[in-house]
């Protein structure tokens, strides 16, 4: 017997015992899922490989262009990818609708094959100026199979077009805004993925789609009528994103496993090395507000709530981490307001203070407490990111022709004694310990 | 009443977009009147409709007299009409639907206030003054076979060859246009389908 099969009967024995509730079985459960499930997982991803490589195969059939067939023929071909997903659709809806195999592979193929018709009739007709139409018309028509079938795949398809959409949209002068009602479509079924119990492959690979998507999207659609509000707001969603993760993926914090949870934080270091940059604080600020050409005053009210919702749950994510004392995530989760308060510093007066500096400085100081801090709980991945940080803000700025020779020279030194001080520091206490 | 009882009026619906699709277009080219447009085409290709040409056209400007400026994307009207060898020129547009004659709905992709001219004695490029404005048509691909699709091209080539020696060739696309829509119907070589051309 294997030995998530054997720990999974004796849960059940302390639940029959009253040893623990039947929650923290579950939770128990979800970190050591059953040889079968695993089984089962395979044989849906292999069955979910298979329709997508039928779905392209189709598509590139009819991609072929077979004007032997003449335009009637082809209109008539058209129908068929449709009528057979939806006939097969139906078999699946009506006898093995609780089959996650079935019902995510039929799906997958069914969302190609809307994809499939549509393109055979573009193709038969010469239609060309239609980018645009042709994918929202795909990703709308494909929408409801993923409520009709419960099915996260066609959820990420749905998710990559829409983001593919407004970046086309954005391209030809349109507005990329219509992202966040598009989203709001497929919200009641991201909920319902992730109130699930347990951490299934399912949950995992939509909120890798949520996340590669959505950090696009937000950037593509934000309309930046104040610029560089968008530093804040990617801050804000770095922080919202993080705190989602610790909510939906409570028992793990592998990159793998709980992408919102470590892309988030990694998204907050990211944006703060980007800004010890000079380039993102050049003509930013209230004083630069624009409401001309592409640029729409209205439109701006969508980054106004971006900023408040994604602001709150930045909050609760810095206040949750500094009630459970995790230094180092609350240090990184006050960063998103350390932006917010520079950028507004450097808004009302530019020049006032030297934003690209105190970002330097600033990471520079969170490596240090991050090797301070692993250093004491003898957590050598602390140690190892704290080192990267420093070592990446030492390496850019050695090389940082905009920073005089000189000035950099007196930096490097000054730094070298501190690292210097500081180790004789760690020496001194060890020996003591 | 469960989700799934509601799968039929999906598929139902689903099946309308194809149909749509396909009565408006059958409907232009039933109901349309023919124009002829000089192209030259080129050879790209597209992820899911497959490999097709490219068509740009000769006559996609107009030299315009007044004192607007039409930015890129704005929605246009072209009054089309004829030349005296019976390919289409565009005899007027406006940003209003006009109330007579075959107008074709069009984006425009450049409004050109001023043009670079070499100037030989001087040896720089200098700015002249324009008005012209260009259009974008929402024909400009004809799809085609992958097989055939690069021989198109090679007769591209020669259709703008400056080589004497190299016969003269006419390219035209065919389009059928309807209250403002216009469906390519066929590209046309010296008045032959590029498709049988390409065989």
């Amino acid at each position: 017997m294997k030995k998530t099969d054997w720990l999974n009967q004796e849960i059940g024995k302390w639940v029959e015992g009253r040893i623990i509730s039947t929650e923290q079985a579950e939770k128990i459960s979800a970190l050591y899922p059953i040889s079968g499930s695993s089984k089962n997982t395979a044989a849906t991803l292999f069955s979910i490989l298979g329709a997508i490589c039928l779905g392209l195969g189709v598509i590139l059939l009819f991609a072929y262009n077979w004007d032997q067939l003449g335009r009637s023929t082809r209109t008539v071909l058209a129908f068929l990818p449709l009528l057979a997903s939806g006939a097969l659709g139906y078999w699946v809806l009506s006898k093995h609708a609780n089959s996650a195999a079935k019902c995510e592979s039929i799906a997958a193929l069914f969302f190609l094959s809307i994809g499939a018709t549509m393109a055979l009739i573009s193709q038969t007709y010469h239609v060309s100026d239609d980018y645009n139409t042709f994918f929202i018309t795909w990703m709308l028509a494909g929408l409801p199979l993923v409520y009709f079938f419960n099915a996260g795949v066609p959820l990420i398809f749905y998710l990559a077009g829409i983001t593919f959409w407004i970046g086309d949209c954005q391209n030809r002068g349109g507005h990329a805004l219509f992202y966040w009602p598009l989203f709001l479509l497929a919200l009641p079924k991201i909920v319902e993925i992730f109130k699930a119990q347990g951490e299934s492959i399912r949950k995992i690979w939509v909120a890798w789609a949520i996340v590669l998507t959505q950090t696009i999207a937000l950037g593509v659609s934000l309309e930046k009528s104040i610029p560089g509000l968008w530093m804040v707001i990617y801050a804000f969603y770095f922080g919202a994103i993080e705190w989602a993760g610790r909510r939906l993926f409570p028992h793990t914090e592998s990159f793998w496993r709980n992408p919102l949870n470590q892309f988030g934080r990694f998204g907050i270091l990211v944006l703060a090395y980007l800004l010890t940059f000079d380039w993102p604080w050049r003509e930013t600020g209230f004083l630069y507000y624009r409401d001309e050409g592409r640029y729409h005053g209205w439109a701006s009210a969508a980054d106004y709530v971006l900023f408040a919702c994604f602001g709150f749950l930045a909050l609760r994510s810095w206040a949750e981490n500094l009630k459970a004392k995790q230094e180092e995530l609350s240090l990184l989760g006050f960063f998103p307001f350390l932006i917010a308060l520079i950028f507004a510093l450097n808004s009302s007066r530019p020049g006032f203070v030297m934003p690209e500096l105190l970002f330097n400085l600033l990471l520079l100081a969170y490596g240090i407490f991050c090797v301070t801090g692993g250093w004491r709980k003898d957590s050598l991945k602390l140690v190892n990111g704290g080192l990267a940080v420093i070592a990446l803000i030492l390496v850019t700025r050695f090389g940082d022709s905009s920073w005089g020779i000189l000035t950099r020279a007196f930096i490097f030194i000054a730094l070298g004694a501190g690292f210097l001080v500081l180790n004789r520091a760690f020496s001194r206490k060890g020996k003591k310990v | 009443m469960k989700l799934k009882s509601f799968f039929p009026v999906y598929l139902a619906i689903l099946l309308t977009i194809p149909a749509a699709m396909i009565y408006s277009h059958e409907k232009i080219l039933k109901q349309g009147e023919v124009f002829m447009f000089k192209t030259r085409p080129v050879d790209p290709y597209d992820l899911f409709r497959g490999r097709y040409v490219v068509l740009a056209f000769e006559q996609d400007s107009f030299e315009y007299n007044g004192p607007e400026y039409y930015p890129n994307n704005t929605v246009v009207y072209l009054t089309l009409g004829r030349d005296k060898k019976g390919f289409t020129k565009i005899e007027s547009f406006s940003t209003e639907k006009p109330k007579s004659g075959t107008y074709l709905r069009a984006h425009v992709s450049w409004h050109e206030k001023a043009r670079w001219v070499y100037n030989a004695k001087t040896k720089t490029s200098d700015a002249v003054p324009a008005n012209t404005v260009r259009f974008h048509f929402p024909f400009s691909r004809f799809y085609m076979n992958e097989r055939k699709a690069p021989k198109a091209e090679a007769l591209y080539r020669d259709v703008n060859s400056t080589d004497p020696k190299k016969p003269q060739i006419v390219m035209a696309a065919q389009v059928r246009v309807l209250n403002g829509s216009g469906i390519l119907e066929n590209v046309l070589v010296d008045g032959q389908p590029l498709a049988e051309k390409t065989k």
